[in-house]
């Protein structure tokens, strides 16, 4: 059994590692501005830290349905030595897993996609689509800079 | 005598195709030993980076089928996101996993609802001429053959490509 942390996208569910996990934060574009900078979003975070943003939202569904609304909350993951925000629909919940029986993708599925999400665990009629840090990492910008965690 | 009736007629499974160069309609032929199941519509769990073609995973008896959009795979749509489908078909591909040796199934996608027809060996043999099909069919690395039956055209597909995730690879070596 593995502790995970669920996060909704829309109407999808995915998973990281709990261990991963720095916290989680509400999105307010309006009170803390994200940062542009060499074509990368990046949130801000105490201690001179920041983030770089991952619109998972227009990643899981195509860029044409990033939401629009500019609130719902952050979840702030540590990756090797860099920080990620990810943009999820609620505040996310913990949870126990059993990661030993997640499901392959079906070999349909290859390259990026397949490196992205390992695997799937099953919930009743539920799919938790688990994520790779060190891909979605690759895919929000390999060109982030590193940043100190405290 | 009504026993070798049923017993020479084969059931059939046309499902309807939308292709942009197609001026006729086009259905993409399932033979009754290739289809498993009808579903209604469910929601299809999309998976990031994937082709357009391929709409997502459906959980099916304790394992993750693809779903394959026919209609994006022959036309090339290049936008993707949640759409709703008024079937899926599963269907077995002929194909096996080449890691595990397992038969592999894919999920069909149709916009319409498949017909289902009982045809005779004989209907099989005369009813079917061959044609040239589209270059939307053609050039997509599935299909087996096609044919014009009366009014409507139909085309016999191999998923096996997709399904092993091959068809990337194929669609390169046909264009160099």
């Amino acid at each position: 059994m593995k502790t995970l942390f669920l996060m909704q996208i829309g109407r999808q569910l995915f998973a990281v590692d709990k261990e991963c996990v720095v916290g989680v934060g509400v999105r307010d574009d309006e009170k803390v501005k994200p940062v542009e900078e060499n074509g990368r979003t990046y949130l801000p975070l105490p201690h001179g830290n920041r983030a770089i943003i991952c619109d998972l939202p227009a990643l899981v569904n195509g860029s044409e349905f990033s939401p629009t609304s500019k609130r719902g909350h952050y979840l702030i993951v540590a990756h090797e030595e860099n920080l990620m925000a990810l943009t999820m629909s609620g505040k996310g919940r913990i949870v126990m897993a059993d990661v030993a029986g997640a499901l392959p993708l079906p070999p349909a599925f290859t390259g990026k996609s397949r490196e992205l999400i390992p695997g799937a665990l099953i919930n009743c009629s539920d799919l938790i689509l688990l994520l790779d840090l060190h891909s979605l990492h690759a895919a929000a910008g390999e060109t982030a800079p590193s940043v100190q965690v405290h | 005598m009504a026993n070798e009736k049923q017993q020479a007629t084969i059931r059939t499974f046309f499902l309807p195709m939308s292709l942009n160069d197609s001026p006729g309609n086009v259905f993409c032929l399932f033979g009754h030993n290739q289809v498993v199941e009808i579903l209604g519509p469910r929601p299809i769990q999309h998976i990031p980076h994937s082709p357009v073609y391929l709409k997502g995973v459906i959980h099916y008896h304790e394992r993750l089928l693809p779903v394959v959009s026919l209609d994006d795979l022959c036309n090339g749509k290049q936008v993707g996101g949640p759409e709703r489908y008024r079937q899926l078909v599963v269907v077995r591909t002929g194909s096996v996993d080449p890691l595990t040796g397992e038969p592999l199934k894919a999920v069909v996608a149709a916009n319409a609802r498949v017909r289902i027809a009982k045809l005779s060996g004989e209907e099989l043999a005369t009813a079917f001429k061959q044609g040239e099909a589209p270059s939307s069919l053609r050039n997509s690395g599935i299909l087996r053959s096609f044919f014009q039956r009366q009014a409507d055209f139909v085309a016999l597909c191999d998923l096996g490509p997709v399904v092993r995730g091959t068809l990337e690879a194929r669609l390169g070596e046909q264009i160099h």
